[in-house]
């Protein structure tokens, strides 16, 4: 095997194992009461039940793991790394979904009817915390556009001292594979990608330090607390993520670009790989930190069947497949995921269509970038 | 550990009062027994319709109740902030008020409620109240 097999499937193995360990804390962090998407009533939920039900998502994901570990050194030993890397992550991702959706299906069943649950009542905290985060979030927010808008303008202006005929982008390494005759198409690509991802992440970063409160009432006086903290902390992982893109897609972008100009024999592996190595680990600690405080701040407050959660995240009826808020008379956009860590949008609010229609515009027209970067058109 | 205080209201759709009405009483019975203290701002209008999952006019029209009856001060800058007592009160309001209260007395009457009952009641909410506007008099309001 040689090295570019190693470091491919030795990143392949970490991926499972992420991936695993994420899946498995998952039902182990959500907010008291909540089992699988559904709202259970927080003592069905702690019951015996919920370790039967824990029991089986445990089995499955152990078996997913297994098996895309099996299948993807398999195809990488026989001396595919690449298309082992590939395959073997659709066979880690894919099986997740219809697990899900048993496990998910399973505890329906065990819902309250609506009567017992307390669907029909909503709390709100009255203290104003509305500040926290939003200072960061609205600086990263800034500071992306300009950076991101600046590195495009650099990026063009840059194509002036290229020759006609530059190396394409599209490799593991970062070296070009082949030469094209569009050095526009490629300069802008990396600083486009730039302009969509990082000032989106700092968009999410203040949408999220705006997030609904799903407050308990009672819980000894910590769900506002929790609350806060979990969101502060989401919302800096976003907006500190959106720099970072900046600094690493600029850093890359800069490379290049030197290389295309003739100005150096191949990009700064090292600078790099430190850029984004500070990135991964900025966003390692971030997601450990808002897993460790639980989905919520769950670990921080006491969920009890005296302080039951209440208003969007204890109805049901709400959410389809435990996954999808929609909810036209609320007026949030952003809500607690029942299932998972962090926010999911309520799709019954006009602007939530509105933020995911420009997103997925804004994939379109890469995607169309990276397909005429690649020479297919 | 430090744990601040939280104060939360709950709305429960069910009930058959209407939402705004329960958002305005909630707050009319947290300040008036002292738990919001004159000057203690409270969320915006978006703010709390949107953690109650309630429309935005349901909360303004609370707040703008609670406005009127001058238990809130609304600012466009400084946001939502608890009214102090008056000082003085309007002999309109006052006139009013006491309607009000005469009709409160004679449903509780009415419902089976006799007289040393009722001043026995009337006392203790009383007592409950806090902030009492100072009129030369004690004017820290009765504790609990």
């Amino acid at each position: 095997m040689n090295e570019k097999a190693r470091v491919v499937l030795g990143f392949f193995t970490v991926r499972v194992f992420l991936v695993g360990a994420i899946m498995l804390a998952f039902p182990r962090i959500a907010r008291k009461g909540l089992m699988f998407g559904s709202y259970l009533g927080e003592a069905q939920a702690e019951g015996f039940a919920r370790r039967s039900l824990l029991r089986s998502w445990d089995r499955g994901c152990v078996l997913i793991m297994a098996v895309a570990l099996v299948v993807g050194w398999s195809i990488g030993l026989s001396g595919r790394a690449v298309p082992g890397n590939l395959i073997g992550t659709v066979v880690l991702l894919l099986p997740f979904v219809p697990l899900y959706l048993w496990v998910h299906g399973k505890s329906r069943w065990l819902t309250p009817l609506e009567g017992g649950t307390q669907a029909s009542a909503s709390s709100a905290s009255l203290d104003v915390d509305e500040g926290r985060g939003q200072g960061f979030a609205l600086l990263a927010l800034a500071l992306s556009i300009i950076a991101s808008l600046s590195l495009l303008i650099y990026a063009l202006v840059s194509t002036r001292s290229m020759p006609p005929r530059i190396p394409t982008i599209a490799n593991l390494w970062g070296y070009g594979e082949g030469l094209t005759d569009r050095p526009l198409v490629s300069v802008v690509l990396i600083p486009s990608f730039n302009l969509l991802f990082a000032p989106f992440f700092a968009l999410m970063a203040l949408l999220v330090a705006r997030a609904k409160r799903s407050v308990r009432s009672g819980s000894g006086g910590l769900s506002a607390p929790a609350q806060g903290t979990f969101r502060v902390a989401v919302s800096h992982l976003f907006a500190g993520t959106s720099l970072f893109l900046c600094l690493f897609l600029g850093v890359i972008s800069r490379e290049m670009i030197r290389v295309w100009q003739g100005r150096s024999e191949s990009p700064d592996a090292a600078l790099i790989f430190a850029v984004a190595i500070i990135m991964v680990v900025y966003m390692g600690v971030g997601l450990f930190r808002i897993m460790w405080l639980g989905q919520g701040g769950a670990r921080l407050e006491m969920g009890s069947p005296d302080a039951p959660l209440t208003g969007g995240l204890a109805d049901n009826a709400l959410w389809i497949l435990g996954i999808w808020y929609i909810n036209p008379d609320d007026p949030a956009l952003l809500v607690e995921s029942r299932f998972g860590i962090g926010y999911t949008m309520n799709l019954g609010n006009r602007m939530a269509w509105l933020i995911l229609g420009g997103f997925l515009t804004g994939l379109l027209g890469l995607s169309v970038l990276t397909l005429a970067e690649a020479g297919v058109f | 550990m430090y744990i601040p205080p939280m104060t939360t209201i709950t709305i429960d759709r069910d009930h058959g009062d209407a939402v705004y009405a329960q958002v305005a009483d909630q707050l009319r019975q947290l300040i008036a027994s002292g738990t919001l203290v004159p000057g203690t701002a409270i969320p915006s209008v978006r703010h709390l319709a949107r953690d109650l999952g309630v429309s935005l006019n349901t909360v303004a029209r609370a707040y703008r109740l609670l406005e009127s009856e001058g238990f809130l001060l609304i600012r466009d800058r400084a946001g939502v902030t608890v009214s102090a007592p008056a000082r003085e009160m309007n002999e309109e309001a006052r006139r009013q008020l006491v309607g009000d209260l005469r009709s409160v007395l004679a449903r509780l009457r009415q419902a089976g409620m006799g007289g040393e009952e009722l001043v026995e009641m009337v006392r203790e909410e009383v007592g409950d109240l806090k902030g009492k506007p100072d009129r030369g008099g004690d004017g820290g309001g009765a504790g609990r």
